[in-house]
């Protein structure tokens, strides 16, 4: 009879225990059952159900029972706000960091905007972060922008790491800085920071399509397809960098363009529900900008053509902007300047301001 | 029906581990991944063991799959018009059947339901059930776990302070 046999969920066949840990959604309760035993720690901990966990968090368009978000009050851009929630205990921690690339659940933050040398990786759900070691020194002038782009690849299965931090471990990354060039040009230098080697190195990017300028206003660079993207500082063009494979070239996407005769105050790329967007703020009437401006949304629609379309109905600004998530969390006014970005998961709808 | 050897009259004799006999139509017991493919096999003749599941706990599956297999066929006498709207509600009520079937199950129902199901493959029970297990997780500090399910914990002091410090925000 089964009942003589140890019957203790411990002892469960392994697709089972994994199918429930996995059932867990919420990663502190995954950590937790890591201290029950050592068999449920090796379970979770192994580089197969990690992956598995990682595969199921990025596809799944069901919200996770907690995320992250950004805030950037207009009046002081250089801090952003970084509220933690978590619907279970509906707790929302705030910090004040600054923020300088995202990819995922990990942000990158610098102590300054300007003068950056000291990087910290941080992940905001467990709060752990480390420091990198300082770019090379002759691009750290006090007066330098630059732009800082961060991306995570999945690293191939290395049986003989133990992993403890469930969502990062599996990760190897780069990180990307661009100083500030004055011009179009042909190329540009670039310093990678790769996790493998722990060091930085200069390369030169050449952009065989098309010239290139710096950075579009306060535009950043977005992680998409394991490519970061960034509107250049005209705003036609968008400009697809991919440090992994092509680390020396960059290519051009044609930014879209509203009827032509608009005038495009704002651009920003994000990505959202899985696919590429860039949000132009665009003047309904020429120089009379007070009278009203459209927020529009173009979502890329063929990656290799780069093809847009206007998937959605467009909303006029002048309207208080919402996120809304089950329960309110933020009230934001307008204002062009401010931004709110979902992090860790990929919303259906648009929650960028 | 799904195969043909399947007819809607058929009956399936399930011996449990300790060594009762339960009778179940054909066109309930295809919810079973195992038995479906021992029809399809044509190995039905007889009794059929079933040495890891208990009669307590056959009798428990038998119901859920007896349920479920009504469930589908009221479904079928229905208009078409009404079928959508009704469709609905009878997610709902099986839904709620579901949750009151399960949360009526002490812990060690749970887990002869959890190896039941997985062993018998019926995939829809093994959900419920799993997720019946997770929600009991669910907040619970590493103690509280090990205190609800009987598990002792084999890792040294210093092993699971360790555990602990390297994933302190998940124990605050």
């Amino acid at each position: 009879m089964t009942t003589e046999s140890t019957n203790s969920i411990a002892d469960f066949p392994e697709d089972l225990l994994v199918k429930i840990f996995d059932l867990l959604r919420s990663q502190s309760d995954v950590v937790r059952c890591k201290a029950i035993c050592k068999r449920w720690f090796s379970l979770i901990s192994s580089p197969h159900f990690i992956h598995h966990s990682i595969h199921r968090h990025h596809h799944s368009n069901q919200i996770r029972s907690s995320f992250t978000f950004l805030v950037q009050p207009p009046h002081r851009r250089h801090k952003t706000m970084l509220f933690n929630t978590n619907f279970e205990s509906k707790s929302m921690q705030q910090t004040h960091v600054l923020v300088v690339a995202y990819f995922n659940d990990l942000i990158l933050s610098c102590e300054t905007l300007f003068y950056q040398s000291v990087y910290y990786l941080c992940n905001p759900l467990t709060n752990q972060r480390f420091s990198l070691p300082p770019p090379p020194p002759r691009h750290r002038r006090r007066d330098e922008e630059t732009k800082v782009g961060l991306i995570c690849y999945p690293s191939p299965c290395n049986q003989t790491r133990q992993c403890f931090s469930i969502t990062n471990a599996a990760y190897t990354y780069k990180v990307v800085r661009i100083p500030r060039f004055v011009g179009s040009r042909k190329s540009f230098n670039v310093e990678i920071f790769c996790s493998e080697t722990g060091k930085w190195s200069e390369t030169t990017v050449s952009s065989p399509d098309r010239r290139v300028s710096f950075f579009h206003r306060s535009d950043h660079m977005v992680p998409y397809k394991g490519i970061l993207h960034w509107i250049d500082e005209d705003g036609e063009a968008i400009v697809a960098y991919d440090p992994l494979n092509d680390p020396k070239r960059c290519r051009i996407i044609d930014s879209p363009l509203y009827n032509g005769s608009d005038y495009v105050t704002v651009e920003r790329l994000a990505v959202s529900g899985g696919r590429l967007r860039v949000l132009q703020f665009v003047n309904l009437f020429p120089f009379r900008p007070w009278l009203g401006s459209k927020l529009c949304v173009w979502e890329i629609e063929d990656y290799y053509s780069g093809k847009w379309g206007l998937p959605e109905d467009q909303v006029c600004l002048n309207k208080a902007v919402i996120l809304e998530e089950e329960s309110c969390l933020a009230e934001l006014t307008k204002g062009f300047q401010h931004r709110v970005s979902l992090l860790g998961l990929h919303p259906y709808d648009t929650d960028i301001v | 029906m799904s195969t043909p050897s399947v007819s809607v009259n058929r009956v399936l004799k399930l011996k449990s581990s300790d060594g009762e006999i339960f009778e179940v139509k054909q066109t309930v017991a295809v919810q079973s991944g195992v038995l479906k493919q021992m029809m399809e096999d044509g190995c039905t003749e007889g009794e059929i063991p079933l040495n890891n599941v208990d009669s307590p706990t056959l009798a428990k599956i038998i119901e859920w799959c007896n349920k479920h297999h009504d469930n589908d066929v009221e479904g079928r006498v229905l208009s078409e018009e009404r079928e959508k709207e009704k469709e609905k509600e009878k997610a709902a009520d099986m839904k709620k059947w579901e949750s009151e079937f399960i949360d009526a199950l002490n812990r060690d129902e749970i887990y002869f339901l959890l190896t039941g199901s997985n062993y018998m493959d019926i995939k829809e029970l093994l959900d419920c059930a799993a997720q019946k297990v997770a929600d009991m997780v669910k907040g619970k500090t590493p103690e509280a776990i090990r205190e609800m399910f009987n598990i002792q914990s084999d890792f040294t002091e210093e092993e699971e302070e360790a555990i602990r410090k390297e994933n302190q925000w998940a124990f605050d």
